[in-house]
């Protein structure tokens, strides 16, 4: 017997400096990775996404590593230090995030450091949005798809 | 990059578990192949896939990826390598024509960067394969160098593909650096002395040594040894002391994130520390609880004939781990004597069907001491296919000894029915549900028999494989119930039935004589005693689960 299969929403994020907007939503037919049940801390540093129910409840979580770029690692095949981190420009890029597309999922948000060059200082809520905005956002013209 | 430096061919399922809507979606593409060089993008493309799927854990939870190779022509080989770079290092100026128009020396910073249009692939894998979940672009030269971020880059160079399983922490599992300098140790560098900042998201670092609360305490080595395992004594450098345990423990050892102090991992080296490391014990338990949702489930457990009931007396056991499925159908020769046989039936197509050779065994009676089992001679006669048209309902069809049956098949309910993953739980021990195939433990040490135990609720149902006196297949069964908190007794019966063949298959002819007594007590999730006595024989074995594909598949 088929069955529905799941549903995911693809956000797409462009981001220049410190500046971060969405660009692009997607409806998918995909599973969105399994969430990660650690509860947030007062004064969590790092960028992480959620999506909440109307109660407020954490439904879905996610850590993100570094998606706002302003250093880069340099690898080597050297192996007493193959990693070493280099500072770069600041610059403009894009990221993409995938939200299982719940019926309970109410709003979504997106957490990290107001500078991006300080990604020690406590984390802020860069980005929030209903979750209906994301399944019916269509994006504005010029914009790169 | 023009839409004159090459072109898009077409896209192939080189790993294929399923529906993609369903499983995890890796999608590799290449840049700086041309159409001559294709042959040899197949074959970076497979060394890549063989490499990830040696990587712990990802060979274990290798039943919920699909990877997808999209075939990209550019028109020129390699990758740009500008003849200068920040970094002081010299290239050879060239400027191929390539499709992702890849290049060294990204950002005029360091020679070893490379990246490609990440905006272009992104594109690429999404328009081929919609339900991506990861992209990663093969660069074709023999130049080391890759890079990270929304799309990992490498290049052909030996090692290189080190970095992009790297990346795939980071971009896949949200994964921190464990490194515990920025630049380097031996850089001088400043201000990367103590953390002081609150407590980082990512799973795999932390300023918390309290192990009842610290992020990866499911997965420490050790109950009682002291936090943290290592001390950095002098906070203006890295600490320059070796690991005082074994490679493998998972602990806190300060310096991660990129600071000498303050900051903890949970392994003194990693895959996120170090190229070339295995994943530590957190980042693995990340991977397996991201990639969880992906996993089918196990078919594992007691099928019988669907409707339920209406052939009540002959049933399937199920083991399922990974690509393949062990099954023992018990049911009754000609002469209507209980009879089994078992199955091997690896996975051959679309993610739902296993097939396989059948076998009748002979062997020791269940009361030899010892058990010798090379005395067992396994006997093939004939095929069985198992198709499983959704996670509980199936088909089993079989030719034995020249008879072709099919027969609908759904699982055996008696309690609330648990849901089996493979490779969610790699330590077996832990599991408090017991539903899987034991045999006598050490492993191995007895093969030729076993125990199918079913659990549901605080019920089990065991069928026993053995062999009668004579030798011949016999299997007993039993509904154990809960008798304390780890202890399982029930009556052993012995029956007799219809023919595997008969048509109709009659219940009412199917009768059960009480032969003895049987109780399961568990040490923990992966060992047990097997305790009976059966027509005034008593004995008590070891028994361990059957792990025929590691780590073995856990129900809750």
């Amino acid at each position: 017997m088929a069955s529905t299969p799941p549903q995911a929403l693809r956000l797409t994020f462009a981001w220049q400096g410190a500046a971060v907007r969405l660009v692009g939503s997607e409806r998918v037919a995909m599973i969105a990775p399994g969430t990660l049940t650690t509860p947030p801390e007062p004064g969590q540093t790092g960028y992480w996404f959620e999506v909440r129910d109307a109660a407020g409840g954490v439904i879905y979580r996610r850590a993100l590593h570094k998606p706002i770029r302003t250093d880069v690692e340099a690898f080597s095949p050297d192996t007493r230090q193959s990693i070493a981190r280099v500072p770069v420009a600041p610059s403009e890029g894009r990221f993409t995030l995938l939200i299982p597309d719940a019926a309970d999922g109410q709003t979504f948000a997106l957490h990290g450091p107001v500078d991006p060059a300080r990604p020690d200082e406590p984390a802020r809520e860069l980005v929030r949005l209903d979750v209906d905005a994301l399944r019916r956002f269509k994006p504005s013209r010029g914009t790169p798809p | 990059m023009t839409a004159a430096d090459g072109f898009v061919s077409g896209t192939q399922k080189i790993v294929d578990h399923g529906a993609d809507s369903a499983r995890y979606n890796v999608v590799v593409l290449g840049d700086g192949y041309r159409a001559a060089d294709m042959a040899q993008y197949h074959a970076d493309v497979q060394a890549f896939v063989d490499a990830f799927r040696q990587t712990a854990p990802f060979g274990d939870l290798w039943c919920g990826i699909n990877v997808h190779r999209v075939d990209v022509t550019s028109t020129d080989s390699g990758a740009d390598d500008p003849l200068t770079c920040g970094d002081g290092s010299a290239g050879s100026g060239a400027t191929p024509r390539t499709y992702f128009d890849a290049t060294f020396c990204s950002g005029s910073a360091i020679r070893r960067l490379l990246t490609c249009d990440s905006v272009r692939a992104r594109g690429v894998a999404q328009s081929q394969v919609p339900a991506t979940h990861l992209t990663l672009v093969i660069v074709n030269s023999p130049l080391y160098g890759g890079s990270g971020g929304d799309i990992a880059t490498f290049s052909t160079a030996p090692g290189a593909a080190e970095i992009a399983l790297h990346e795939i922490g980071h971009s896949a599992f949200g994964l921190a650096d464990e490194y515990e300098y920025y630049a380097g140790c031996s850089s001088g560098e400043a201000g990367h002395d103590v953390y002081a900042g609150g407590e980082p998201v990512e799973p795999n670092v932390t300023r918390n040594t309290n192990r009842a609360t610290i992020k990866w305490r499911s997965v420490l080595t050790s109950p009682q040894d002291a936090l943290p395992t290592t001390a950095n004594a002098n906070c203006a450098q890295c600490d320059p002391q070796g690991n005082p345990r074994a490679p493998d423990y998972v602990g806190a050892y300060e310096g991660a994130r990129y600071m000498h102090c303050g900051c903890y991992r949970p392994a003194y080296d990693c895959r996120m520390r170090t190229l070339g490391q295995p994943f530590c014990g957190a980042c693995q338990k990340t991977i397996r609880d991201t990639l969880a949702p992906y996993l089918p489930l196990a078919w594992q457990g007691l099928w019988w004939k669907s409707p339920a009931a209406s052939e009540s007396g002959w049933g399937l056991n199920v083991a399922h781990q990974g690509d393949i499925v062990f099954a023992t159908w018990f049911t009754y020769d000609a002469a209507g004597k209980a009879w089994w046989l078992s199955m091997t039936a690896p996975l051959v197509s679309g993610g739902n069907r296993f097939s396989g050779a059948l076998h009748a065994t002979h062997g020791p009676p269940f009361s030899a001491v010892p058990f010798d089992p090379t005395q067992v001679v396994a006997t093939p006669v004939g095929t069985g296919t198992l198709t499983f048209n959704d996670a509980d309902n199936g088909t089993f069809a079989y030719t034995v000894n020249g008879i072709s049956q099919s027969k609908a098949i759904t699982r055996q309910v008696f309690g609330p029915l648990p849901a089996c993953r493979f490779g969610t739980q790699a330590n077996l021990a832990a599991a408090t549900n017991y539903q899987d195939l034991w045999w006598n433990a050490p492993a191995g040490s007895e093969s030729g028999w076993g125990v199918n135990i079913t659990h549901q609720g605080s019920t089990l149902f065991v069928t026993w494989f053995t062999y009668d006196v004579d030798g011949s297949p016999l299997w007993l069964s039993a509904t154990a119930q809960k008798t304390a908190a780890l202890t399982f007794s029930g009556t052993l019966y012995r029956t007799t039935g219809p023919a595997f063949n008969a048509n109709p298959w009659s219940p009412a002819a199917v009768a059960a004589t009480p032969v003895g007594s049987v109780t399961l007590t568990f040490a923990n999730g992966n060992a047990a005693a097997f305790a009976y006595t059966v027509n005034g024989v008593s004995q008590k074995k070891q028994i361990t689960r059957q792990i025929f594909q590691a780590p073995g598949t856990v129900c809750r």
